[in-house]
This record gives C-alpha cells, sequence and structure tokens, in this order.
C-alpha cells in the first residue's frame, strides 16, 4: 500500500494518483468472467432479434391498421404523425425535433441556438449517414452558467436533463447554445438535433400491435442480477393505480423496472422520489437501463462492502396504460458471476 | 466450460481470452474507480468486454481504446438521467452508516469528494490521473475536444481543492 496521504488537503495532482492507485489496489478475482461474458454476450443478441422482432410487430401492426391510424391516448395534438425530417426522427423517446443542424463531410464544428422551456430536458441525437461510417461526433452546450462537454464518439445521443441545466444555470426562456463538434477526418454527413420532452399525452404514439407482450425479468439474463424478493405486476382490472409495499433487503439494493406498453410508472422509495419510467414504445426499449442500483451499505476502507439489512416501502403509481404491461423487480443486488 | 471451448473455435477466440486474462485487472481497477464499488465495476467491465467481443474484428489488435471507451460511456449512460427512463440513484439521500474512519483519514475525505464530482469530470481525472493517458488520448476516448479535457480537469482538482471536507480548518 502507498504511503498514507499527508494530513491536509489536497495539495496537488501526485495527491490524486496516490489516492486512486491506493483505492484500487486490490481487485477481487471473481472466477468464471469470462463464462459471465459469454452469457452477457448471448443475451445483447438476444435483445438484438427481440428488438428486431419487436420492430416487425410494430410495422405489421401498422400495415394492418391502415396507414392513416395513429394511436392517441388523449386529444390529438396539432403535429402531424410521426416521420423523420432527413435523418433524424421528429419524434423519439418520448420527444420531439426542436432544433436541428446539419454539418456537410469536412465540416467540424456548427452551433444550435435552443431557447429553454419550462422543466425542459434536452436530448442531443446525432445521426451519421453513410453506412459503416463511425466519425467522432462532440456535443456540448453553454449558457449563464458556464459550459459542460457531454459528448461522446460512441453512442448516438446524449440527454441532459433538468437537474444538470438548472445546475448549469438555466431558466425557463435562457437561451442554450449547443455546438457539435465532428472529427476532421469524417467523410460523412452528420446531423445533430435538440430534442425536448413532450408530456404523454401529447406524444404520438405508435398503433398498438396485435399482441403486447407482457415485460419477463430473468436473473440469469446478462446486465441484471438482483436476488428477486418483490415482484409486482399490474392488475388487469386496474391498469393504472397505487400499490405500497414493504420488504426488507440486506445489501445493496437493486431494482428493475420495465413496461412494454405505453404509459408511466412514477416510483419512490422509503418516501424519495426516484422518478418516472415513461414508455412511449411498444416492446422493451434496448437503449434503456432496466437496473437501478442504490448503495446504502457503504464503509470506507477496503472491502467497501459490508452489508447491512434495511427495510424499505416502495410506491408505485403506474397511469395511462391501456395494456397490463409493466414490471418492477426489487432485491438484493447479486454479485456478477 | 464446454461452451467456453467450442468458442475457441471462432477466429479471434483465442486472442479475445488472452486479452481477458490480461488485461481484466486493470480494466477492474479503473471501473472501480469510477463506480466506487467493487460489483458494480465487475458489472461494468463485463458489459465492456462483452461489447468487445462483438466488435473484436474490428478491434483486434488495439482493443484498450475501444473498451475503455465503453468502460466510460456506458458508466456515464447508466447514472445518465433521462426523462424517459427511471432516474439514476445511487443511495438514497439519507444519513449513511456512521464512518469510523473518515474523521482520521484525508484519503477518505479526497475519495468521497471525487465521488461528488461530476461523471464525466471524475472519469477524465481517473483516465488522466490513474491510467495516465494523455489528454489527447482521453479526449479521444470520450468523444470530445482536447480544451475540454484541459478544462475538466482542471475543473475537477480546484473542485477538489475547494472541497468543504478538505478543507484545514473542517470541524472533526
Amino acid at each position: 500500500m502507498l504511503e498514507p496521504m499527508r494530513g491536509g488537503p489536497m495539495r496537488d495532482e501526485d495527491d490524486l494518483r496516490a489516492l486512486l492507485a491506493d483505492r484500487a489496489a486490490y481487485p477481487p478475482e471473481p472466477a468464471g468472467r469470462l463464462a459471465a461474458i459469454d452469457r452477457r454476450v448471448a443475451a445483447i443478441r438476444r435483445r438484438r432479434v427481440t428488438a428486431l422482432a419487436g420492430a416487425l410487430a410494430v410495422l405489421v401492426g401498422a400495415a394492418l391498421a391502415g396507414p392513416t391510424v395513429l394511436h392517441r391516448l388523449n386529444s390529438a395534438p396539432a403535429t402531424p404523425p410521426a416521420h423523420v425530417i432527413d435523418h433524424l426522427p421528429e419524434y423519439t423517446g418520448g420527444s420531439r425535433l426542436v432544433a436541428r443542424v446539419t454539418l456537410a463531410p469536412g465540416q467540424t464544428r456548427a452551433t444550435l441556438q435552443y431557447t429553454g422551456t419550462s422543466g425542459a430536458s434536452l436530448f442531443f441525437a446525432r445521426a451519421c449517414p453513410g453506412a459503416g461510417a463511425r466519425p467522432d461526433v462532440g456535443v456540448g452546450f453553454s449558457g449563464p452558467g458556464g459550459s459542460s462537454a457531454i459528448g461522446s464518439c460512441q453512442t448516438p445521443e446524449e440527454t441532459v436533463g433538468p437537474r444538470l441545466l438548472n445546475a448549469n444555470g438555466f431558466r425557463t426562456g435562457g437561451r442554450i447554445q449547443v455546438t457539435v463538434t465532428v472529427g476532421a477526418s469524417s467523410p460523412v454527413e452528420v446531423e445533430a438535433g435538440i430534442y425536448q420532452a413532450v408530456p404523454f399525452p401529447e406524444y404520438p404514439h405508435q398503433p398498438r400491435p396485435p399482441v403486447v407482450t407482457p415485460p419477463s425479468y430473468d436473473p440469469g439474463d446478462g446486465d441484471t442480477r438482483i436476488d428477486t424478493q418483490l415482484t409486482l405486476r399490474p392488475d388487469p382490472a386496474r391498469l393504472n393505480t397505487t400499490v405500497t409495499r414493504t420488504f426488507t433487503v440486506t445489501g445493496m439494493l437493486g431494482y428493475v423496472l420495465r413496461c412494454t406498453a405505453p404509459g408511466v410508472l412514477h416510483l419512490s422509495i422509503n418516501g424519495v422520489d426516484l422518478g418516472e419510467r415513461r414508455c412511449d414504445t411498444y416492446g422493451l426499449d434496448p437503449g434503456a437501463p432496466g437496473l437501478n442500483s442504490f448503495i446504502n451499505n457503504t464503509v470506507n476502507g477496503p472491502p467497501d462492502t459490508r452489508p447491512i439489512t434495511r427495510t424499505y416501502t416502495v410506491r408505485l403509481v403506474s397511469t395511462y396504460f391501456t395494456d397490463p404491461a409493466w414490471l418492477f423487480v426489487a432485491g438484493p443486488y447479486v454479485y456478477p458471476r | 466450460m464446454v461452451g467456453l471451448l467450442d468458442r475457441r473455435a471462432v477466429p479471434g477466440r483465442t486472442e479475445y481470452e488472452e486479452y481477458v486474462a490480461g488485461r481484466s485487472a486493470g480494466l477492474l481497477r479503473t471501473a472501480y474507480l469510477l463506480t466506487r464499488d467493487w460489483a458494480l465495476a465487475e458489472d461494468l467491465l463485463q458489459t465492456a468486454l462483452a461489447k468487445a467481443w462483438l466488435a473484436w474484428r474490428r478491434i483486434n489488435g488495439q482493443p484498450d481504446p475501444y473498451v475503455r471507451a465503453v468502460l466510460v460511456n456506458t458508466y456515464a449512460s447508466w447514472w445518465r438521467r433521462r426523462w424517459n427512463v427511471e432516474t439514476p440513484t445511487e443511495r438514497l439521500p439519507e444519513q449513511p452508516g456512521a464512518d469510523q474512519h473518515a474523521a482520521v483519514d484525508e484519503r477518505i475525505a479526497l475519495w468521497q469528494a471525487l465521488g461528488r464530482l461530476p461523471k464525466r469530470r471524475r472519469a477524465v481525472l481517473v483516465l488522466r490521473y490513474f491510467d495516465d493517458l494523455s489528454e489527447v488520448e482521453v479526449a479521444r476516448l470520450m468523444g470530445c475536444s482536447v480544451g475540454t479535457v484541459k478544462s475538466q480537469a482542471s475543473r475537477g482538482l480546484a473542485q477538489l481543492r475547494i472541497d468543504p471536507s478538505l478543507r484545514p480548518d473542517r470541524s472533526r
């Protein structure tokens, strides 16, 4: 182990280097890592197949329903049915395209202006036409509170929620400047857009497919490992209701909240509001993380996990559902093996 | 094990397994410094390595930058708040259990302060000061400009220096 840090605050970068080296000095060596990875690979492939099958089912459903039918759960919005503006869809992920910019091949920088509205959440999407091309595309935004870079080469989208916007000084009516940068070597046209969340009743949802499959949870399925202790599913007679349950867990609590039909789930645990899980499509959204874990057993110094037992009260409110297609699972998080 | 043996016949499988065996410990350390939890770090590492295998034909020969990029970006996306997914929560905003060591170890205060940094800023510090990547390498990996890496590192260090828990006159 490295020498203990000198007393007092962090003085220089060496203090940070020493801390990082010290904290990461003793990694555990779990057995069967390769086998676990192989299971994840299989799960990823299964999800891809499922997503493709879901997309096909939606297309079939839309064809059967006719081209003019667009499922709306409330009064029809003034906007037309979802369609694609060039390469970025007008509607996606519960949000609507409000600004976009196109960068020609070789163009490395462009800016977008956006005026924030109440409760704005921004969703920066990048479309990179040209099969096989993977240019580096970054997104940054600046406003009253300074600037933040949220870009990455790997992801096609970035999201900034109200909390981060507020932390950067944005207020209703404030102007946000979004800067898009593209690697100089990009041989293809790149588009970037800003999306803003649309209230659920106003969002143009897909037509309902003939069959809606309820979500499932498989503890051995790749990316989620919870020793299931509590499972909640909707009562078909009361799809939109409030469910409250209390249970006890030892160790880190993990939960999965999924839906496979349009609707909104609001979750709180021990009175703490944990926000919404909103579904705008039929079938599982492969991009949506299914697992959220929070750690309530942190102690300092290795090992970092000292399980303690706690009682949790879960409150789940479901709204807008027209199918019994949501699932909540909670229990102790299981160390990956 | 039979499945694993069968997979050795797949082109590149041997190299991939050697890579996993040789680099996992180092990558796990990086993942731990990002997540601050060994279990989540293992989860993150396995996710990155699984994606690496799916892309192995493309990245074989130089997989490290790809795996690191997946590691950092998956980590960021796990905790990214989206209005249409559930709220990522590392812990309930309640008082944690009593920490017997915090009052006597400055490293713990610094470790906790590091945990309060924004995720991507923390990632920049980990990649710069643990993995010893250059600013150019970090920028390429995170998909941002070198200037952004410099400013994020500078702000991260400044934030640590002024963290209330690290002030010399903090109450003990």
